[in-house]
């Protein structure tokens, strides 16, 4: 019986070896879409080094000397607008539906600012280096974003290094020299960008602090402490509690006391889920878009081996009632059919490997993963065609087991 | 010709499987294409008020690299260094000045609630590179931008959120907390128009920095009809190379990446400090995502038709035995998968047009400036004039073309070849 | 004077494993306005024979002359053109196209012939089927025709171009023995009445005895 069907199938190889084109084209094209997704996404689940739910941004304005609406005092202008700054600051902390409050310089996720600096480690024999993005905040910081430290501190000790003026590192190895890792730079003197004014001390490694979900790289930072006793001229970052959103988004809204003091103002409450949201569009497009590429790409086959398939059905339809008039029974008949559509497709699956897999060195090099991964995705890809294949032969498989032998045999 | 048509109807009956299967199938792949085609059109689209956009270049912020230590900052320019680099170039009518930074700001009427709305800093040539429809008023004049005027063009979705009404030119806002005039009133803009939309517009503000070049503003150049974008390019490559020669003392290297640029180079965004829109790239991908696209459906479509057409060898047959010649049994062939063709077009023509019209803003990328989320409410779906004019049309006509004759030349081809003596035995 | 004539035809088909000579030295002549019937068992050749002189097939070897003109050297595009104007053909099978109605099959030849217009075409169609009986049919499709009736679409089909010779394979083989009298009959009165000549392959022994001449041929030889 097996003898039998890949004759038959020699017996129409021309048909079959459009097929086995178009189930190789779209296996491959799957493969790589795939693979691209997964690349793409793969940032979903390794940790973000934050947590955004609950985080809003707040942005910062002052009334100018020269608006009308500036309300005179007796301070000089800097010297009020940060007094008043500290007030508003303090006013949020006091907000029973506050976690925490800090100040930032607009480092923060899902804002794409890369601030790239280098840290210059003192009193080594070797110039030992760390690169990162420097994400400036205020102690708090740690408690808004959550923040981890990788060496077992608490985030109290984490806010109590940055309030003593010092940095945290994130755990990077690519980004630091000398084949030294972060740990190891614990404890050190550093200069920031070779300016020996700048002097200070890293206390301790904390987890990545990634630009957003997807993306991977540029995560290597350099939290930099704020003092909210300097003349700091930062926007607000704050942690609401859980489940008391909509109650602050109210305060905020309604009482003006919490956004206004004399000139400094508070404006555009936005939470950082919605940053997200916009930030993180483009990427969730492309992968939206690559979806929807795959759909098209298994229609495609579904169409095309219903079609065949069909065609093949009717032109049998006299072999068929044989095989039943002989004693095939109705689930052979159709287990003959599927059997056939696999074979095509492990046909597929032969010449899309030998086609790739000599290339595979380069292709995992390209993208830095280990070979086995793509073999996965292309286990995957091709189980998806394979339910492509399942789906498109049901129809016609069930036609061919309801033939009835008797009518078939009389109308040949 | 109406025999014809009445037996395509009837082949078309009688094989039902095989016809829902080859015009669902061209459906589909014509679908695709042309949701991609209009997809790109929107990103070069010229409708008001970008009537102007292919004929639209901007100079942006430059990338400078600095060879001490490698180290490099992207930012915009300030407005001597644009005079040196974008001024008085051959074939540019004119030019127009904005300023970068257009974080929102805080609008509000004399007493009343605040909106965080979107601003464009703009000089007066803005309004004449692009047509705003002017419902109320005016647009700010050169004194005005000169003067550093508080005036100001509001949308007229700001102007009902802040008022109420649309007609509010001579009435006054609170632009984060400086009083502003408004001028003029202007149509909304939609967001997908990204040289353009903004909630209101404000002078330009020139600004005075010590940088060499760099600064907080980028220009928009309109050149004059029918001018080539790579001899503007390359004049600005001409000048930047004679700037880096001039300031050669100094270790900074200029980067620019082949600007100013195009529409079209704009919309592809995906370009940072680091590397400029790689128009060509995109370009390629499309052309091998567009022959995927073609080639797969071909051949579905073309065993679809051999399998219609195998169905029919004994009428091939009998029509070269009464005299058909070859050719005449290809065309006809031709002709009856062309319409079937053309019948799959027209329905993937209709579900592209479907699926950008109620879908779309889950594929489109909108304005940095654009808030889904905000209070003030903007259309901000692709028009139909955005997606689709009648090149686009052709193109699917065209592509329907192309399929057809991938699809049906071989097959047809074939059964013309069938020696009728054979055709009519029975034994094929 | 021969309006068909064969000489030292032979054809041969070949297939990778075996040859099978299907016609062996055949030379014949058939006058004009003669009405021959071919005969012989399955698989004799008399089918490779009519489609040779219907030039719907070549001989491997031999030349063909039909109408005063050698075929061996026309091209594809020469051959339809002289099948188009000088050769009507009936099958067994009736061989209509199922999708044109009668009408329309009927008009066939006169589709692939230039300079024939529309009113001519109807014309033409509405009075071959007058003819034959069938102007009442003119819109059925074939399927709704009975096989008699098919066979008498498919010569009208045969005489509308006006050929000098008809060419009818078992034109009775699918029709019961009253049937097959009526269309014995009408290729008859197109013998009789146009002066058409008319190549019949047949089984049946009492319907070749009522032409002019018999041919029988046995294993690709003629042998009478």
């Amino acid at each position: 019986m097996k003898r039998n069907l890949l004759s038959q199938m020699k017996n129409e190889w021309r048909e079959n070896i459009w097929i086995i084109i178009e189930l190789a084209v779209v296996g491959l094209a799957i493969w790589a879409l795939l693979s691209m997704l997964f690349f793409m996404s793969e940032g979903l689940f390794v940790p973000r080094g934050f947590s955004p739910d609950n985080v809003y941004t707040i942005t910062t304005k002052y009334i100018s000397a020269d608006s009308p609406n500036f309300v005179q005092t007796n301070d000089s202008t800097s010297k009020h607008y940060n007094d008043d700054f500290k007030t508003l600051l303090g006013r949020l902390r006091e907000n029973p539906n506050v976690e925490a409050v800090a100040v930032h310089w607009g480092n923060i996720p899902y804002n794409y600012n890369y601030s790239g600096f280098q840290l210059n480690v003192v009193d080594e024999p070797d110039s030992v280096m760390y690169y990162g993005n420097r994400r400036p905040g205020s102690p708090d910081i740690v408690d808004v974003l959550e923040l981890n430290s990788l060496t077992g501190a608490t985030r109290q000790q984490l806010k109590e290094m940055l309030a003593r003026g010092e940095i945290l590192i994130s755990d990077n190895e690519e980004y630091v020299n000398q084949g030294r890792d972060p740990f190891s730079l614990k404890g050190k003197t550093v200069t920031m960008d070779n300016d020996s004014s700048r002097v200070y001390r890293i206390g301790d490694v904390v987890e990545k602090v990634r630009r957003n979900d997807y993306e991977q790289s540029y995560a290597g930072c350099i939290i930099f402490p704020l003092s909210e006793d300097d003349r700091i001229w930062g926007d607000i970052i704050l942690r609401v509690k859980d489940g008391k959103s909509s109650q602050f988004k109210s305060d905020f809204k309604n009482d003006a006391s919490l956004r206004k003091l004399r000139n400094v103002y508070l404006t555009d409450l936005e939470s950082l889920m919605d940053l997200r949201e916009k930030n993180q569009r483009s990427t969730e497009v492309d992968i939206r878009l690559f979806w929807v590429v795959i759909g098209f790409l298994l229609l495609t086959i579904f169409l095309g081996l219903l079609g065949s398939f069909w065609f093949r059905m009717q032109q049998r339809v006299g072999e068929i009632a044989l095989r039943k008039v002989c004693g095939a029974t109705r689930i052979q008949i159709f287990r003959r059919i599927i059997t056939e559509g696999m074979v095509l497709l492990l046909c597929a699956v032969v010449l899309v490997s030998a086609s790739v897999w000599p290339f595979m060195q380069d292709v995992s090099d390209m993208f830095g993963r280990e070979w086995y991964v793509f073999l996965i995705i292309e286990m995957i890809a091709f189980a998806l065609v394979a339910f492509g294949i399942l789906l498109s032969l049901w129809y016609p498989a069930r036609k061919a087991m309801s033939v009835e032998p008797a009518i078939a045999i009389k109308d040949q | 010709m109406k025999n014809y048509l009445r037996q395509i109807y009837y082949e078309m009956r009688h094989q039902k499987m095989m016809t829902w299967v080859s015009i669902s199938g061209t459906a589909l792949s014509i679908f695709l294409v042309m949701s991609l085609f209009m997809t790109e059109q929107v990103k070069t689209a010229e409708v008001a008020p970008e009537s102007n956009r292919n004929r639209i270049m901007t100079g942006q912020g430059i990338h400078v690299t600095s060879s001490t230590d490698g180290d490099g900052s992207t930012m915009g320019l300030n407005p001597n260094f644009i005079k040196k680099v974008y001024g008085n170039l051959e074939g540019v009518e004119k030019i127009s000045y904005l300023n970068v930074w257009n974080a929102n700001r805080d609008v509000n009427v004399k007493g009343g609630d605040a909106y965080s709305m979107s601003p464009m800093s703009v000089d007066n040539e803005f309004w004449s590179i692009y047509d705003f429809r002017f419902i109320d008023g005016r647009p700010f004049d050169e004194a005005e931008v000169s003067s550093r005027g508080k005036v100001a063009v509001v949308t007229a979705s700001a102007a009902r959120t802040l008022f109420g009404e649309e007609k509010v030119a001579g009435r006054e806002i609170d632009v984060d907390n400086m009083p502003y005039r408004i001028v003029g009133v202007v149509e909304d803009v939609n967001p997908l128009l990204s040289q353009t939309y903004a909630n209101f517009y404000i002078p330009y503000l020139d600004e005075d920095t010590q940088s060499n070049y760099w600064g907080g503003s980028v220009v928009r150049l309109l050149l004059k009809e029918g001018v080539d974008v790579e001899s503007v390019k390359a004049q600005v490559s001409h000048r930047y190379q004679a700037l880096q020669r001039e300031m050669d003392n100094e270790s900074d290297r200029l980067i620019y990446h082949g600007q100013p640029y195009t529409a079209e180079e704009m919309a592809l965004g995906n370009f940072g400090s680091n590397n400029g829109p790689e128009i060509d790239r995109h370009h390629n991908m499309m052309m091998i995502f567009y022959c995927v696209l073609i080639i797969l459906p071909a051949i579905n479509l073309s065993s679809m038709t051999r399998s219609r057409l195998r169905h029919r060898v004994a009428e091939i047959g009998v029509r070269r035995a009464f005299g058909a010649k070859r050719i005449s049994i290809v065309g006809q062939m031709f002709g009856e998968n062309l319409i079937i063709t053309f019948i799959g077009g027209a329905i993937g023509l209709i579900l592209s047009v479907a699926f950008i019209v109620l879908v779309s803003h889950l594929f489109f990328q909108y304005v940095g400036g654009f808030d889904p989320s905000s209070l003030l409410v903007v259309n901000a779906r692709p028009t139909f004039n955005m997606m689709f004019n009648w090149q686009n049309f052709g193109m699917a006509m065209l592509f329907c073309f192309i399929l057809n004759l991938l699809s049906a030349t071989v097959p047809a081809w074939r059964a013309s070849r069938v020696e009728p003596a054979v055709a009519l035995s029975g034994n094929h | 004077m021969a309006i068909i004539s064969l000489k030292d035809v032979n054809k041969v088909y070949r297939t990778k494993e075996i040859e099978t000579l299907a016609l062996e030295n055949v030379n014949l002549e058939i006058q004009k306005g003669e009405f021959v019937s071919i005969m012989g068992p399955s698989g004799c050749g008399k089918s490779t024979l009519l489609n040779i002189i219907g030039l719907l097939d070549v001989p491997t070897s031999g030349t063909v002359t039909i109408i005063d003109q050698a075929t061996g050297n026309m091209n594809d595009s020469r051959l339809s053109e002289f099948r188009n104007r000088n050769i009507g053909f009936v099958f067994q099978s009736f061989h209509l196209i199922p999708s044109l109605n009668v009408a329309e099959n009927v008009a066939l030849p006169l589709a692939y012939r230039s300079g024939v217009s529309a009113k001519e075409r109807h014309e033409k169609v509405a009075e071959v089927l007058t003819r034959l009986g069938l102007s009442h049919r003119m819109r059925h499709f074939p399927g709704q025709l009975s096989g008699g009736q098919c066979q008498r679409v498919a010569i009208a089909r045969a005489i509308i171009g006006n050929p000098q010779i008809v060419l009818a394979d078992e034109p009775t083989g699918n029709l019961d023995s009253k049937m097959g009298q009526e269309v014995m009959d009408i290729l008859h009165k197109l013998n009789k009445e146009d002066g058409r000549t008319i190549v019949m392959v047949t089984h049946n022994e009492s319907q070749a005895r009522m032409t002019d001449r018999i041919m029988r041929f046995f294993d690709g030889r003629q042998v009478e």
